[in-house]
């Protein structure tokens, strides 16, 4: 008996066959967990998508004995997820913001420095998919990194490259990405 | 030469970190110009990403998750997965409905159905710990946590993990609000809050008595609730801030997670380790609570913030405390109001309330130093009071216009007329005399109440270390379930001999123990199982019958081959004093035997008159001893070697021939009267005899004690091994007395 059963059984046991099954399912828990993390905790305490993210895999029934590559792919996976949740929440507050009219944020509507944080979600998520097609291996970096808030020796781990490696492929992807959206509005 | 994309770009990355490296920006431009001489648009790439790091650096730098958060926290809660714990069941318990969600985990009602059916608190707790070992910090403090009862107390009940790994603790459930909401909501006034809360510091003291301490009091774990009338606090989740590493900056699994409001944090509590952590911890975070119950604010203003551990740290150590007025000062005026309403009086008449004996209470509470602040939780309540009652409290300097205050504020109607006022300043003498005996007394009560603290922390210490005897106890018995004797022996050979603990198990663990090393003759091995043994039966059986007793037999026999002299003077003391009062004929014949095989000083033979008489009333047939012939005899022996030791040699003689003349032939006992009717000759000076006898019993003695252990019992003979060693005392008692050459 586990505390969520139908989600672990669902959870397969290698990696072979994972990826489209299981994001739906880390995409639930995540939000879920997210927004009762949130409806407990009320302002000013900084809530950390690592724990987050790492609750949602031990709930989805993980455990250090589980072999790497799943744990490897889970953080991938779960990354992706935290990326579509933060996007949904920071477009619905936009949007709020501006009266519930607009859904879709464009990036030359607002000044790249000046944006507000929710803005600049929404920004980076629309030049990250630009990303993808021409740099795969730097939008990982940032997804992993900024959206599943991994750390630097996490991914590294994950990669089996050191931190520093790491460093340097966030601050490069983190210019490209910048660079992107001075090119869209300058 | 042709270069791929992904290589392209893994070049780029690290051409950026060169130039992030550079210092002086000429060189740096030099850098650029080289490194990209042959491509001009790699140049003006690089140009531009290296001007934009810095840029881009403070776009990304913000929690995303901060930025996200929904207006109200409603926002989307509902769907599937709230219902998906409801109903479950975890180890034997089933979650009814969610109470609420913290910091720490998620709290179920749940229902508990064997061994009684009862309806409990079941915490789960978040993941990211070692549930391993939250589990096992919980069972070390298990038993602390087991000795407390107390009304304001919630007992935690049982801890384990789910199947997924996450572990939870089951607590007494409790209905009631946190404090501090429970104040506001029924606008205690300040008199009625100290009240409360020196119920608090009762059920915090009980606890601290038994050696436990929370870590974790903040307003969410004091529930309040009324009961006829009268508000009563319940303290919740004793035991599991020490379990769950949670209230120690330094955990592992504090880093992973969100921190809370660390403001009741102690400054020990971020030290390393945590080791300084003491019941003065809870002092600390009561100190704050107080602060809070009065001003709706903690004396942290800001608090040490939830950067990272090593800041937060670093934050409970350097923070200064503010005293409750002026944590109150600082508020906004119309806060200043709502606070003062919440308490059911003005603001500047709380104000006027919090200044002196509050905010030096507070104060003194949360001394960065615990050695300053209250010892005890009852000391700080007794400061309190004195405050309700207007005496003079400990925690202020005294000056003379503060006492002179309490006492006009004492008897304000008598201090309102001139005349009194006259005759005060008259014999004002007098009056600070009184008042510095009164502040005396306030004093020594503070003074009784840091022995007490002293008294409670080496309780704990004890307790812990009990507890942790346990546990190797535990863990020996594991290596001895799958026949790893040499480990198991070497494990319990840490644990202190006056700790072991008083269970079935460890008495099962030294038993066996005791006869692997007695099949090696390792005597004092064996005599230290033997006798750990006897001290762990004989303290968790406390009935009268020979099941306990008859341990002793192999722990003297055992103390007697090791010739540890010591240990046996402990086994006998033991068997006095245990078994002194006995009605049990077989219990009375082996407390005898074992007393006596040394010579006793008066003392022990004074405990022993009693069974004496018993016995030979048994022998006579009153009570009757229904019993073998063995034991019959053995009987008649213990007869002979009490009066022998008392000196009565003609009635020793005698119960030593009964003993001979039984039919039952146990040439161990037999060896050992002849041995002992040797002694009684040679005293009542027939030395011929007395070497005749000694010849006789001392070859077959020790052929027997030559061999190996197998040849000292004989079943079917009724012989058991220790038979063999009491004979042996005694042919050494004997071969003194008489003379070695009796030995020829």
């Amino acid at each position: 008996m586990t505390d969520d059963p139908n989600s672990v059984n669902e959870l397969p046991a290698s990696s072979g066959v994972l990826s489209g099954d299981l994001l739906p399912l880390v995409y639930d828990e995540l939000r879920h967990l997210a927004s009762k993390r949130m409806a407990a905790m009320g302002g000013g305490v900084t809530l950390q998508p690592t724990a987050l993210v790492h609750e949602a895999w031990l709930r989805l029934g993980g455990d250090n004995e589980r072999c790497w590559a799943d744990r490897a792919h889970f953080f991938k996976t779960a990354s992706r997820a935290m990326r579509g949740i933060l996007v949904d929440r920071a477009r619905r507050k936009t949007s709020r913001k501006r009266g519930g009219g607009a859904t879709e944020l464009s990036i030359d509507e607002v000044e790249v420095s000046n944006a507000e944080p929710e803005e600049r979600i929404l920004m980076i998520d629309e030049v990250l998919n630009r990303l993808e097609t021409q740099d795969p291996d730097s939008a990982r970096i940032v997804t992993l990194k900024f959206f599943g808030g991994l750390t630097n020796r996490q991914i590294a781990e994950m990669d089996g490259v050191t931190e520093r490696t790491i460093e340097r492929q966030w601050a490069y992807a983190r210019s490209c990405l910048y660079e992107m959206m001075m090119e869209e509005c300058p | 030469m042709s270069v791929n994309t992904t290589d392209m770009r893994k070049i780029e990355a690290l051409l950026l970190e060169c130039l992030t490296e550079i210092p002086d920006s000429g060189e740096r431009s030099l850098f650029l110009d080289w490194a990209c001489r042959s491509d001009a648009d790699l140049r003006s790439r690089m140009k531009r990403l290296l001007e934009s790091r810095e840029h881009s650096a403070r776009f990304f730098d913000f929690a995303p998750f901060e930025a996200c958060e929904p207006d109200d926290g409603s926002e989307d809660v509902s769907g599937a997965p709230e219902v998906i714990d409801i109903g479950l069941r975890i180890g034997k318990y089933r979650l009814v409905r969610r109470l609420g969600a913290g910091g720490c985990g998620v709290v179920y009602l749940a229902e508990q159905e064997t061994p009684v059916k009862r309806q409990v608190a079941l915490k789960l707790i978040r993941v990211g710990l070692d549930h391993g070992e939250v589990i096992r910090r919980f069972k070390m403090e298990r038993q602390a946590l087991a000795m407390m009862d107390h009304p304001g107390i919630a007992r935690v009940l049982d801890a384990g993990a789910t199947v997924t790994g996450r572990p939870y603790f089951v607590m007494q459930w409790v209905t009631g609000e946190r404090i501090t909401d429970f104040c506001d909501k029924h606008r205690l006034s300040v008199d009625q809050r100290l009240e409360l809360f020196i119920r608090v510091c009762h059920a915090i003291q009980h606890a601290h008595q038994k050696g436990v301490i929370h870590r974790d009091i903040k307003p969410s774990n004091v529930l309040v609730s009324f009961h006829d009338g009268v508000p009563l606090p319940k303290v919740i989740d004793f035991g599991i801030a020490k379990a769950t590493g949670v209230a120690d900056a330094n955990s592992e699994a504090v880093q992973e997670y969100v921190w809370g409001t660390p403001n009741y944090m102690s400054p020990e509590q971020g030290t390393r380790g945590g080791s300084d952590v003491d019941t003065r911890t809870d002092i600390f975070s009561l100190g704050v609570l107080l602060c809070e119950l009065l001003t709706g604010s903690t004396p942290f203003a800001g608090g040490p913030g939830s950067a990272n551990t090593v800041e937060m740290r670093r934050g409970l150590l350097e923070r200064v405390a503010s005293a409750p007025g002026g944590v109150f000062a600082k508020l906004p005026a119309e806060a200043r109001t709502a606070v003062a309403s919440n308490r059911s009086c003005g603001p500047h008449e709380l104000a006027r309330k919090l200044r002196g004996d509050l905010d030096a209470i507070v104060m003194k509470c949360v001394r960065r130093d615990p050695t300053q602040r209250y010892n005890t939780a009852s000391g700080l309540a007794v400061d309190v009071r004195h405050h309700l009652d207007n005496d003079p409290v400990g925690a202020c300097s005294a000056g003379r216009r503060y006492r002179l205050g309490k006492l006009v504020r004492r008897n304000k109607l008598v201090f309102a007329t001139g005349a009194v006022v006259f005759a005060t300043l008259a014999m004002g003498f007098g009056t600070s005399t009184w008042l510095f005996l009164r502040e005396k007394e306030s004093r020594r009560e503070q003074a009784r109440q840091r022995a007490l603290a002293e008294q409670s922390r080496a309780a704990e210490a004890a307790l812990r270390e009990r507890a942790e005897a346990g546990e190797v106890c535990a863990h020996a018995a594991v290596r001895l379930f799958y026949g790893d004797l040499a480990e198991a022996d070497r494990i319990v050979a840490n644990i202190p001999e006056d700790l072991v603990p008083p269970s079935l198990e460890a008495a099962d663990l030294f038993s066996k123990l005791g006869d692997w090393h007695l099949a090696a003759l390792r005597w004092p091995q064996a005599s230290k199982c033997f006798s750990l043994l006897v001290e762990s039966k004989s303290s968790v059986d406390t009935s009268d019958t020979d099941s306990v007793s008859r341990n002793l037999l192999p722990a003297v026999a055992a103390a007697c081959e090791a010739e540890d002299w010591n240990r046996y003077e402990r086994l006998r003391k033991i068997a006095v004093q245990r078994f002194g009062e006995t009605r049990h004929p077989v219990v009375a014949e082996q407390i005898v035997k074992v007393s006596l095989l040394k010579p006793a000083d008066p003392s022990i033979m004074a405990r022993l008159a009693p069974l004496g008489g018993f016995i030979s009333d048994a022998l006579a047939g009153n009570p009757t001893l229904e019993t073998t012939p063995n034991l019959k005899a053995w009987a008649c022996f213990s007869m002979a070697l009490w009066d022998y030791r008392k000196g009565e040699f003609e009635t020793s003689i005698q119960w030593a021939q009964k003993s001979l003349d039984l039919e039952d032939k146990n040439p161990a006992r037999v060896s050992s009267v002849k041995l002992l009717l040797a002694m009684v000759h040679f005293r009542m000076g027939r030395p011929q005899d007395a070497r005749d006898l000694l010849h006789e019993a001392a070859p077959t003695v020790r052929t027997i004690l030559s061999g190996d252990i197998q040849a000292w019992s004989n079943n079917s003979l009724g012989i058991v091994w220790p038979d063999w060693a009491n004979a042996h005392v005694l042919l050494n008692e004997a071969e003194t007395l008489i003379g070695a050459d009796g030995n020829r």
